[in-house]
């Protein structure tokens, strides 16, 4: 409900914010175009992001697990980029997010490879390596950044800081239609998420493959990070910040927390854009500015109490 | 017929069982029978296999070679999911990272009934109900799990196991952090189901006193392979208890039968 009046808030949040009728005067339609799609993007990423986080956290059982720091955000930005370079742009909406879940999913893999070299995978090898790899992603980016023509400089780096702008979308669509079908894989599973999270063997004598569940919640979580930063660039801690929230909102159980992550992750993240379009303005600041201004500090408090299983 | 078909459901069975973790083996070819509505109790000396036996009873580890059957199915043919109705497991230690409640770890018991997205049913969370009330755990359906006790929430662990409604449950060293009181209310509960709901149980003890009482066949593991099996009289006999534990055992024999039984000096 909060979340519903929010996002309808925040259509009306950017310029001309301080006469909020004046959108529906007949030569503003399609500044108020503009904007729907702009929020309906923030909703789509904010969503995929927050229920991203969730999965990541119950699964690897690590509440610092977001997709940003374990480097899949980083990884489907460098797909997307190689996506963007090759042309495939032009190959149709669908294009950019296959390469952003191309992206997450590798480094996902490598990262978790990374981090369970030995027997047992440990949460600080994880976001270590998840680190490492988001920050050689982030050189590769910067590589290809260097030798773009300065036209697409701008575009690439502005993208790179996160932003819910919509020059395409189709762009838009093809990401919902990502998120749309990992929500749909998403839900049957949200039972099973309760009882992986009491270990293997608990969830293996409740009758789950936990192996087999623990792959395929990881493939939709890198599903929705490689759309969420397809449609909007690299966006910080509202995987990380948004799950926690939300658990402390509704409790543990995920079918409940999924669903409240994903609501409040598109009320936080419109509600950041459109507070980026007004603070400087006529100055836009990128919504990844903000989320990672926010973030940062709240990832810090964790880290730190870390060590006492803040979770339980 | 339907009370012979009734007796194979509830039936276990491992057929020359060798196991072990990687390079180490810790079970040597291992053959037991606990049929329908029988209480095992498992004994021996630490790193004697009691883990080990339950883990490839419960079709958590698989074996090397033998087999396990239950109800009179090879165990690898089993769904997962169809095993989890018929067969509980209550492990020694449960992670619990976030704090769910107790009624919420306890309806986790009916993951083999429900599909992922679907509400428990009105029967579901009647089982639940019954599960909590078997434990006596209605007072603290809503605290958070890791707000309780050692015990209370042993007795939560169990409560989730017999919300599968198993036919077998295997517990692993259910007392090993229970006072005496709380370890006693917890075998006498198991015993009680065992005898009235033809529970077949297959429980692993340090304490011979709690086996002794408890379980009227025992399954004595040293090194891996069954140095005694049978009944209390048999097992607990002070030149085999001499033998597997390295230590002197005095076995005292009450009048109404019972056995009490008391470390001595070397």
């Amino acid at each position: 409900m909060l979340s519903a009046l929010v996002v309808a808030a925040s259509v009306f949040l950017g310029e001309g914010w301080r006469n909020p009728p004046a959108l529906f005067a007949p030569e503003q339609a399609g500044v108020l175009a503009m904007r729907l799609w702009r929020v309906g993007a923030g909703v789509l990423v904010g969503a995929a992001l927050g229920a991203a986080g969730v999965v990541l956290q119950s699964v690897l059982r690590n509440p610092l697990a977001e997709p940003y720091v374990l480097g899949l955000s980083s990884g489907a930005a460098l797909g997307t980029a190689l996506c963007i370079i090759g042309g495939g742009a032009l190959a149709g909406a669908l294009a950019l997010p296959i390469g952003g879940f191309a992206g997450a999913l590798a480094s996902l893999a490598i990262v978790y490879a990374l981090a369970s070299a030995g027997r047992r995978t440990m949460p600080h090898t994880l976001i270590l390596a998840g680190v490492v790899w988001s920050s050689l992603c982030g050189s590769l980016l910067m590589f290809l950044v260097s030798q773009s023509s300065a036209e697409g400089l701008h575009a690439i780096l502005w993208w790179f800081l996160g932003d819910l702008q919509v020059f395409d979308p189709r762009l838009v669509l093809g990401g919902a239609v990502f998120v749309l079908v990992s929500l749909g894989l998403l839900v049957p599973r949200l039972r099973h998420m309760n009882a992986l999270m009491l270990g293997d063997e608990v969830a293996g004598h409740v009758g789950l493959n936990p192996e087999s569940e623990r792959r395929w919640l990881l493939a939709i979580a890198a599903l929705m990070a490689g759309a969420a930063v397809a449609v909007s660039g690299l966006i910080a801690f509202v995987g990380l910040t948004v799950p926690h929230a939300a658990r402390a909102l509704v409790g543990p159980d995920h079918r409940r927390l999924v669903p409240a992550a994903a609501l409040l992750g598109a009320a936080f993240l419109t509600c950041v854009d459109g507070f980026g379009r007004i603070v400087l303005y006529p100055i836009e600041v990128p919504v990844g500015v903000f989320t990672a201004i926010i973030g940062a500090p709240f990832f810090l408090i964790l880290l730190r109490r870390g060590q006492k299983r803040v979770w339980s | 017929m339907v009370e012979n078909r009734k007796a194979e459901a509830g039936m276990l069975e491992a057929v020359q069982v060798c196991a072990g973790y990687d390079a180490r083996a810790v079970l040597r070819d291992v053959s037991v029978v606990a049929g329908a509505g029988e209480m095992l109790g498992l004994i021996g000396p630490n790193g004697s296999g009691k883990t080990t036996l339950l883990r490839v009873l419960s079709g958590f580890l698989p074996c090397r070679s033998g087999q396990v059957k239950v109800a009179g199915r090879a165990l690898d043919r089993v769904s997962r999911r169809e095993l989890a109705r018929a067969l509980a497991f209550v492990p020694q230690a449960i992670e619990m990272p976030v704090a769910y409640t107790v009624e919420d770890v306890v309806a986790m018991g009916r993951t083999p009934y429900v599909p992922g997205w679907a509400p428990l049913s009105a029967r579901d969370r009647e089982v639940v109900r019954g599960a909590l009330a078997a434990m006596d755990l209605e007072a603290l359906a809503e605290r958070p799990m890791n707000e309780l006790s050692a015990g209370e929430r042993q007795r939560a662990v169990v409560a989730m196991a017999l919300a599968q409604e198993p036919r077998i449950l295997l517990l692993d060293e259910p007392v090993a952090h229970l006072d005496i009181q709380h370890a006693w209310k917890l075998m006498e509960t198991v015993s009680r189901m065992n005898r009235e709901q033809e529970l077949t149980v297959v429980v692993s003890l340090h304490d011979l006193n709690l086996a002794a009482r408890f379980c009227p066949r025992l399954l004595l593991l040293d090194g891996g392979g069954i140095a005694a099996s049978g009944t209390c009289a048999q097992v607990l006999d002070e030149e085999i208890l001499r033998r597997v534990y390295r230590h002197p055992i005095e076995t005292i024999r009450r009048e109404d039968g019972s056995l009490i039984l008391v470390p001595g000096a070397k």
